[in-house]
């Protein structure tokens, strides 16, 4: 009895950390947005094949799949939600494309073979499930996309520096000619509390 | 609501807070209604900042010409070549050696003759080019610095089927890859013509645009592609801009205009979206034109 449980616990026993997918994810973590951007270009195509073989569905769609994707494990690495990896960063990658093809009811075709991404889906379907959690009703989404619209662009960009893509109070100093990090950051406050006040309107109406 | 709130509320989507002050936090959002709601629309806000950079970098990515990755440099056949070169060197040398006659013995030299006419030829005087030469020669710059732009083969994506990719139906990636493999195969006229019968919101976008201006450039439209290329290189959402700043300041340089072509390269030296090369190369044209 002890040695079939010691035997269910060794099978789950997880893969052993990829070190290079995982430097990958702290290069991307400290800014080298270029990998990112090299990630997508070395891959669109391969799976666009691949996707295609699995899904009835159109080019475009799988496009869209990709940049979906790309663009969340990006967050997911930003927010620090995402550290490590315990496959290539491809593989990854193309599985949480093909979660996302499946969460949008796309329908698969019969295949007769499976690769990594296929298993690493089917071992653990949380892990990408966790990567597409923004799901929010149509509504709310249009009034947020209205109201971030209203800003200043340079409000705009100045909080999506530093809310999306992390960039520490010194690199917006030095980006948008401030004189010092107190008025840097009196800046992205007032932005902010804009941000708020123009949401909070929109709703009320 | 205070600073010290808000700064406490942005620790908390942050993921900043230690246990204890994430359980104090969860039980004032519970207690007072006023911070549940300054909480809640703090996390509004983020989601608007969050989607709307998704967004952007959706948009970016679908906008930019494909990164092809550098071929890693392979040693092994530098060195077949060298040992190639070499041995044919050695080879030659060791026939010439071989074929040599025995050298002869020397020859007596007759002394020159004293009372000469013969005279050294006087030493040619330093020949310093006209100052107007000095000048960088704008037409000849361009024309040494101009190639249209040419996506790599791989970067046209098979599956898009740019075979079904005609008339006004086209979906922008189709159409895209369609204007990327007329480029490949120099069809300036043709990749036009396509543009052409594309609905206008494909071709007000911004890839489109660089083709259309890539296109009138190598035909020798530059009134016509200048304006494009300016265009799209002050678009900063799009990915083509260092591309176009490079372009434009070709134009700029066609058109002997050295002030606009040598801002828009410093734009292309000093841009961030642009690759090392392209810098290099925008730094390279500058120093020419200076």
């Amino acid at each position: 009895m002890g040695e079939k449980k010691k035997k269910e616990t060794k099978e789950k026993e997880l893969p052993p950390i990829n070190e290079e997918a995982t430097k990958l994810v702290a290069a991307i973590h400290e800014g080298q947005l270029g990998l990112i951007e090299e990630l997508y270009d070395l891959y669109l195509k391969k799976f666009l094949n691949w996707a295609d073989k699995r899904f009835y569905t159109t080019p475009g769609d799988i496009e869209d799949a990709w940049q979906e994707a790309v663009t969340s494990f990006y967050m997911k690495i930003k927010s620090e939600k995402l550290t490590e990896l315990r496959c290539k960063a491809s593989t990854f990658l193309f599985m949480l494309g093909h979660y996302w093809l499946l969460k949008n009811g796309r329908k698969l075709k019969r295949i007769w073979w499976t690769d990594e991404a296929d298993k690493l889906l089917a071992a653990d379907p949380v892990i990408a499930v966790s990567f597409f959690d923004d799901d929010i009703w149509e509504e709310e989404r249009l009034l947020l996309r209205a109201a971030i619209q209203v800003l200043s662009p340079k409000c705009q960009k100045m909080l999506i520096r530093r809310h999306f893509e992390g960039y520490k109070i010194a690199e917006i100093m030095k980006e948008f000619e401030y004189k010092n990090e107190n008025s840097t950051t009196a800046s992205l406050a007032t932005c902010l509390k804009e941000l708020k006040e123009i949401i909070k309107k929109m709703t009320k109406k | 609501m205070s600073e010290q709130d808000l700064l406490l509320i942005e620790q908390y989507y942050r993921n900043e807070l230690g246990e204890a002050e994430r359980l104090a936090f969860e039980q004032r959002m519970a207690e007072d209604s006023n911070f549940r709601e300054e909480a809640l629309l703090h996390q509004r806000a983020m989601t608007a900042i969050r989607l709307y950079g998704k967004e952007l970098m959706k948009k970016k990515l679908q906008d930019r010409p494909l990164v092809t990755p550098k071929p890693k440099p392979r040693i092994w056949p530098w060195m077949v070549t060298t040992g190639a070169v070499l041995a044919v060197v050695f080879g030659i040398f060791w026939w010439s050696e071989a074929d040599e006659k025995p050298p002869l013995p020397p020859q007596p030299v007759p002394p020159p003759f004293v009372d000469t006419l013969h005279q050294p030829p006087p030493p040619l005087p330093t020949v310093h080019p006209p100052v107007a030469e000095l000048k960088p020669d704008a037409k000849k710059l361009f024309a040494d610095a101009f190639k249209p732009f040419k996506p790599s083969q791989d970067e046209t994506v098979k599956s898009a089927d740019t075979s079904k990719a005609q008339g006004s139906g086209m979906s922008r990636l189709a159409s895209l890859n369609k204007l990327k493999q007329l480029a490949q195969e120099e069809k300036y006229s043709e990749s036009l013509a396509t543009i052409e019968q594309l609905p206008k919101e494909l071709q007000s976008n911004a890839a489109i645009m660089f083709f259309k201006a890539n296109s009138l450039l190598a035909l020798g439209r530059t009134d016509e592609a200048a304006p494009l290329f300016e265009g799209i290189a002050s678009n900063q959402q799009t990915a083509y801009a260092s591309y176009a700043q490079w372009y434009a300041a070709l134009c700029a340089l066609k058109k002997g205009d050295l002030p606009r072509a040598k801002k828009w390269l410093r734009a292309v030296a000093s841009g961030s979206d642009a690759s090392e090369t392209q810098r290099m190369e925008a730094k390279s044209l500058l120093e020419k034109l200076n």
